[in-house]
């Protein structure tokens, strides 16, 4: 830790965060000067993953008053033992002892492959820094067994639970969704307008199957959502078909941890700079200059803005948090649902809950080895559902019931903790922009919707993470943009070039 | 940083393209210069083989720059063998050397790999190239140590950029020949292609090379075994409805509900009358002279060798034949055509003579398991124009489904579909009139031996619409047509000649 | 959006809006002007790479003036000329263009350039049926040159060429070269491809049917299952592609169309929704015809777009016959008489 540090900021963020890292990178992007500190010595702080003995140890922590991780608690389960050896494959110690080869979430999420979040990694060059994997299946539960929803023409064609008029019907109306926004005054949109999307499924002539594949799987709504908010959901969904793989979605390699660290790249490459480990002790508005004065490790800091994660102290003292997300966390030796779910030794699945009134769900990811998050051989269970209390496995009971209940999964460890938000907007300080803790959501829109807004009340003018551009298009103060770049041009045209050049001379010579 | 970044216009872009076209016509005269320079002077070296490498990266169809490149490495490779033939007329000095032969063919692989790795690169820019296509194949064909394996995984890398890439499947049509990969092994790869895109006329046709050869039928009269066609029925009316859109599997099904009729078969017997005066001969396809097939009647101890035939008109399917034949009554008589061999009838009334017929388009044999499978995908073709009426694709087919399964009590509904197709595929309007014209005389054609005037009159209902009368060889053995006024007007000369019109021209 | 795994992008199918793109109109003089500029540009960059096929390049311009009547905008004497020096002396065939080698391809571009100028006897004639009986092999197919490619398109080539120059008789091996041919015959569809086993495609059909056409074999297709395959290839735009799943392509209105009428089934297709795609595909600035509507034109589907227009009926147009993609007064001129079956 350089002492060296400068002493003015621009923008100070404190917390390494999602949020807070796509602020710190669309700061730096722009030209301004950054700081972006983390009192842990890891990145991501709840939006990060951690290795086997590192989640136990985060989980262990006392939550204090301010945490955003809380109500954790985990338990090591004995496992039936191999008939062959009489000895299980996968014990608490031989789990811990492979610590390193887990990328443990605290809040994972996936990505559409047409998503905000993919378009913007594109858009901005940050995807150099990532790497990602298809996730394999979407499923449902149907009559109590987990099924593959079809996601792909191939998928609709080779399915065996769908008779051949289904199968037209479901393509009809997939087609006719997709087409749906182009034409938005025709017959449907007018119909049923105020309406709901279950409603407008009703009225389609699409058997029951079929319309709780497209509910539960694909527009992944429930019996309240609107019209149009289902078609813009079932648009998303196709729209980000056929791009990578077989599903419309992607899940990053090694956890979703990676992901705000690779946004501090690009800070750091834009002249960002880091501390971890390094914790803000006081914070005060100088009244004159409207600058913040902050105090870390015994110097003081000045920053026009400061932005934080409303987990750290003090500068989020004052801020009040409730339940926002009930966590469940599972290792398991063998997966959920068939061999044709897990082809290859592990499916990457997600699969949506729902409760019996459809007024509640959860979602859950399964990841296998294929997303270097766990050793070969286990599986992790990512559980989420919107928090009602602060006692996590109770509110995922009922999903848990329905998972494991009936079926061959090994669970050997099991751990839920509560992910906090705000309740009230009361600040420690005025004018300190706090970002949202992850909020249930499938994909990253609503961080990157806070990230935004944050970002345009620091900085209007700025363009929020911008397109770079290929160095082929780029065109130096001075140069003619219609000239040949003599180095960029294969060797046969570059020596016509130069005969061309050398004639030209000759000629003006001759002249 | 110094200099504002900017991006190009659109316009300057443009100007920028130009100067590099400019530059790239300088770089091809030069180049080309200079090849058609050595070529000359009969230099086919080393930098011959760079000059042309220039031009046909870019371009890849300048077919005389393949020709000079294979004149070059013919040029090496004789050369090669020179220098070995010297060697080997040396005496031997030491204990030959374990590797002496592999080195001039590691020489020449490299010749040849030199060779492939240009076509892959050139494939690169243009997948489409015949040139670059068979210069692979050429150099195949000069290597002794050609890869088939690897080949078979070039085309497996092209076809999953471009399934409907046609020159890749011809490739591997004629890798997995010289490879002797097995056509059931080739069978399980169609199938792996068209169970992630079945929407693929390329992989259905490869497929339909396939089947007929590993299922043949025997009685010759559907495209491949019974069995199998009802596999292949289920599959492919799966990926017409999942994908209606795709005509592929609709134009597939279509071959499987069809006959898988050869195209350079022998015409047959349609229908045949003889008097004493001389005989008519219809065909059920056109020949142009039949005085080229060998036609001969048997009856009792004669046998006769039918011989000038002449056109009865310019169908190549009706033929009179003016020979004096000495019928006798209560002779069964047979008549032979190339291997076919026919049975006649005694003609009705009181004419010496006899005759043949048998109408059009008979129904191939159809197991009851079969038979099931088409009812099933009827029931499913009929379920979806509930929802879709209009479907042009399903009305086509049920169309044919129904036929397929039974003619008579379907015709007026298969009918009726063609009547709804002119209107929801007007394109083809010319099309769907011609195809009802046909079934309707297939239909009548079939009922005509239960009508009373067989086979002399031949009579066509008044309400019978048809845009035009097809099948009318079938007419040459009768005497009499009653067709309506308005049929008469619009067929005007052509009208089919019977045998009464024969003779009254006296040509009997 | 690229939806294409759940449904396949439209083929870019305009879907039969051709009303007031470039007109009903043919732009006449537009396209004469763009035939007769073509090649006056030596340095241009789409002409000099197309170099390697000059010489059908030549034919398609003075076939498309031709049809329009206005051949003599061109120079005669140049042409001819050119074509003199493309023949090569030692194998008798023809050449696109100096400095390149002969090919079966180029020598029937430049007999039909010949054929249409009345300049025959200018070439060495007997060393062009050679240069093609030379090429027919065992099988009875024909190598486009000594290089051993086996194509249908070269058994079409061959049989034009000795046609149009009278020689069909006792020269190749018809039976043999008939037999090669249909065994490129799919029977799934009626259609030919280029070798053996190769999928049906409209190009190597009109190639077939002409080959048929040429050695009065037509009796040898399926005539109601190939009509079918081919008017199967008009789209809802009133183009026609060349084969199921593609996009429509002028040139598939002559090879389509040709085939169609060669074997009595034009009226498969609509006349007037065809007419008015090949119309859309003209270029009103330029002149000429692209391949389809809104792309660059070029001279290739110049030839084709008029010559599908005049299959039509098109007014202005001299006719021109399908089978040998000449203007029919020509044809008759040569005293040939290609096969062509009626309407039923």
């Amino acid at each position: 830790m350089s002492d060296d540090l400068p002493e003015q900021f621009d923008l100070v963020v404190i917390g390494t965060g999602f949020t807070e890292s796509c602020i710190a990178a669309a700061a730096s992007r722009v030209g301004k000067t950054v700081l972006h500190l983390d009192s842990n010595e890891y990145y991501g702080d709840v939006w990060s993953s951690f290795s086997m003995d590192a989640l136990c140890a985060r989980l262990d922590q006392q939550p204090e008053a301010h945490s955003t991780l809380r109500n954790a608690s985990y338990t090591w389960h004995t496992t039936e033992q191999e008939p062959e050896t009489g000895e299980p494959t996968w014990t608490k110690d031989s789990v811990l002892a492979k610590s390193r080869r887990f990328s443990l979430d605290l809040c994972p999420r996936i990505l559409y492959a047409a998503g905000e979040l993919v378009q913007l990694l594109i858009k901005s060059n940050i995807c150099r820094y990532a790497e990602f994997r298809a996730v394999d299946h979407v499923c449902m539960r149907h009559n109590g067994e987990i099924v593959s929803v079809p996601c792909s023409r191939s998928d609709v064609f080779n399915t065996k639970t769908l008779t051949i008029v289904e199968k037209r019907l479901l393509m009809k109306f997939l087609t006719a969704c997709n087409d749906y926004g182009e034409d938005k005054s025709n017959e449907d949109s007018l119909e049923f307008r105020g309406r709901t999307f279950q409603e407008y499924l009703q009225a389609q002539r699409v058997t029951e199957k079929i319309a709780s594949c497209v509910m539960q799987a694909i527009a992944m709504c429930g019996p309240t959502t609107s019209f149009e908010e289902g078609m813009q959901r079932t648009q998303r969904f196709l729209g980000s078909l056929g791009r990578y793989g077989n599903t419309p979605f992607l899940f990053p390699m090694y956890g979703c941890g990676e992901l705000p660290q690779c946004f501090c790249r690009l800070c750091a490459v834009y002249g960002g700079i880091y501390c971890l480990k390094r914790a803000v002790d006081d914070i005060a508005l100088d009244s004159t200059t409207n600058d913040f004065l902050l105090s870390s490790a015994g110097k003081t800091l000045r920053a026009k803005h400061v932005v934080s994660a409303p987990g750290y102290p003090p500068v989020s003292k004052g801020i009040e948090l409730k339940p926002h997300i009930s966590r469940g966390l599972f290792i398991s030796s063998s997966p959920l649902g068939n061999e044709e779910l897990n082809k290859g030794g592990g499916g990457v699945n997600l699969l949506r809950l729902l409760d019996a009134d459809a007024a509640r769900e959860a979602f859950l990811i399964q990841l296998s080895h294929y997303t270097g998050a766990c050793p070969e051989g286990l599986y992790i269970f990512h559980l989420t559902t919107p928090a009602l209390s602060e006692d996590p496995a109770a509110d995922l009971a009922l999903f848990t019931s329905q998972l494991f209940d009936h079926s061959n999964a090994q669970i050997i460890f099991s751990s839920y903790f509560t992910i906090a938000a705000q309740s009230n907007k009361s600040a420690a300080a005025e004018h300190i922009y706090y970002t949202d803790p992850p909020t249930y959501e499938l994909d990253y829109d609503a961080a990157i919707a806070n990230a935004r807004h944050i970002f345009g009340q620091l900085f209007a003018d700025a363009d929020f993470l911008p397109r770079a551009p290929d160095p082929e298009e780029i065109v130096v103060d001075g140069e003619d943009p219609s000239a040949l770049n003599e180095h960029s041009l294969p060797e046969d045209l570059r020596a016509q070039l130069q005969d061309m050049q050398q004639a030209t001379q000759e000629m003006d010579i001759q002249d | 940083m110094h200099g504002r970044v900017k991006v190009r216009t659109t316009e300057e872009e443009r100007e920028r393209k130009k100067k590099e076209q400019a530059l790239k016509v300088r770089a091809y005269r030069a180049a080309m210069g200079r090849i058609q320079k050595k070529r000359e002077a009969g230099e086919l070296d080393s930098e011959m083989l760079t000059l042309t490498v220039q031009i046909l990266q870019r371009n890849p169809d300048v077919s005389t720059l393949w020709n000079i490149r294979r004149e070059c490495v013919l040029e090496k490779l004789s050369k090669l063998k020179e220098e070995v033939e010297d060697e080997e007329e040396k005496p031997a000095q030491e204990e030959p050397v374990g590797d002496k032969p592999p080195v001039k063919e590691d020489k020449a692989h490299s010749i040849f790999t030199c060779e492939l790795d240009l076509t892959e690169q050139c494939l690169m820019v243009n997948p489409k190239s015949y040139s670059a296509w068979h210069h692979r194949c050429w150099t195949l064909e000069q290597d002794p140590r050609a890869d088939w394996q690897r080949e078979l995984q070039l085309c497996n890398k092209y076809l999953k950029y471009d399934e409907r890439n046609f020159h890749t499947w011809d490739y591997r049509r004629y890798v997995t020949a010289k490879a002797a990969v097995p056509a059931a092994q080739e069978l399980d790869f169609c199938t792996e292609k068209i169970k992630v895109n079945f929407s693929n006329y390329s992989s259905w046709h490869h497929r339909s090379l396939l089947l007929p050869e590993l299922y043949p039928n025997e009685q010759r009269d559907r495209p491949m075994s019974e069995e199998k066609l009802q596999q292949e029925l289920e599959m492919v009316l799966t990926a017409a409805f999942t994908d209606p859109n795709d005509s592929s599997a609709w134009f597939y099904q279509r071959w499987l509900l069809g006959s898988g009729a050869q195209l350079d078969r022998a015409p047959r017997v349609a229908a045949f009358r003889l008097e004493s005066q001389g005989a008519v001969l219809a065909l059920d396809r056109p020949y142009p002279d039949l005085k080229q097939l060998k036609t001969e009647l048997t009856g009792g101890e004669q046998k006769v060798e039918l011989q000038s035939w002449l056109p009865v008109d310019s169908s190549g399917t009706s033929w009179k034949c003016q020979q004096s034949l000495d019928y006798q009554r209560n002779t069964i008589y047979s008549l032979k055509l190339c291997d076919q061999e026919v049975n006649l009838s005694p003609l009705p009334g009181p004419e010496d003579g006899a005759f043949y017929f048998a109408p059009p388009h008979a129904a191939a044999s159809c197991s009851k398991e079969l038979l099931a499978e088409l009812q099933t995908q009827l029931q499913s073709c009929l379920d979806l124009l509930e929802f879709e009426p209009d479907s042009k694709w399903t009305l086509l087919t049920s169309a044919l489904l129904m036929r397929a399964i039974e003619v008579s009590a379907n015709h007026e509904k298969s009918l009726a579909h063609l009547a709804k197709l002119e209107k929801v595929d007007a394109l083809r309007e010319g099309y769907y009139k011609d195809l009802a014209a046909r079934w309707t005389l297939e239909y009548e054609l079939a009922k005509w031996p239960q009508a009373a005037g067989f086979p002399r009159n031949f009579t066509l209902a008044e309400d019978v619409l048809l845009a035009s009368l097809p099948y009318g060889q079938y007419f040459v053995i009768a005497d009499e047509l009653n067709l309506s006024i308005k049929l008469r007007e619009q067929l005007g000369d052509s009208v089919p000649i019977t045998f009464a019109d024969l003779k009254v021209k006296g040509d009997f | 959006m690229d939806f294409t795994t759940f449904v396949k992008p439209s083929n870019g199918d305009g879907g039969g809006d051709g009303d007031g793109q470039n007109g009903q109109k043919l732009q006449f003089w537009k396209h004469v002007e763009y035939i007769e500029n073509h090649g006056k540009q030596e340095d241009d960059y789409e002409y000099c790479m197309t170099e390697f096929l000059r010489m059908s390049g030549i034919y398609w311009g003075t076939t498309a003036l031709d049809i329009m009547g206005q051949l003599d905008r061109l120079d005669r004497k140049y042409i001819v000329e050119f074509v003199k020096r493309c023949q090569c002396p030692t194998t008798g065939g023809f050449a696109p263009c100096e400095g390149h080698d002969a090919h079966l391809l180029y020598t029937l571009s430049a007999i039909q350039i010949l054929c249409t100028y009345q300049a025959l006897e200018e070439i060495d004639c007997e060393a062009v049926v050679r240069f093609v009986v030379g090429l027919q092999q065992p099988d009875g197919s024909f190598f486009g040159d000594k290089w051993g490619e086996v194509d249908t398109r070269f058994s079409f080539c061959a049989v034009a060429t000795l046609t149009l120059l009278g020689r069909m008789d006792q020269t190749i091996d018809v039976e043999k070269a008939v037999k090669f041919v249909l065994s490129c015959g799919n029977q799934t569809d009626g259609g030919f491809g280029s070798k053996p086993g190769a999928e049906s495609h409209a190009g190597l059909i009109y190639c077939c049917v002409g080959f048929f056409s040429l050695t009065q074999r037509l009796h040898l297709l399926d005539v109601d299952k190939l009509g079918w395959w081919l008017c199967e290839r008009q789209l809802p735009s009133g183009g026609l592609n060349g084969r199921p799943e593609k996009l429509p392509d002028v040139c598939y209105s002559w090879w389509v169309l040709a085939s169609l009428t060669i074997m009595g089934r034009l009226h498969w297709i609509s006349s007037e929704k065809l007419q008015q795609f090949i119309l859309s595909c003209q270029d009103a600035e330029t002149g000429g015809f692209s391949d389809r509507t809104g792309n660059m034109p070029d001279i290739f589907h110049t030839l084709f777009g008029i010559g599908g227009l005049s299959l039509l009926g098109h007014s202005g147009l001299k006719a021109i016959n399908p089978t040998l993609c000449m203007p029919q007064y020509i044809i008759d001129r040569l005293g040939i008489k290609p096969q062509r079956l009626a309407r039923p």
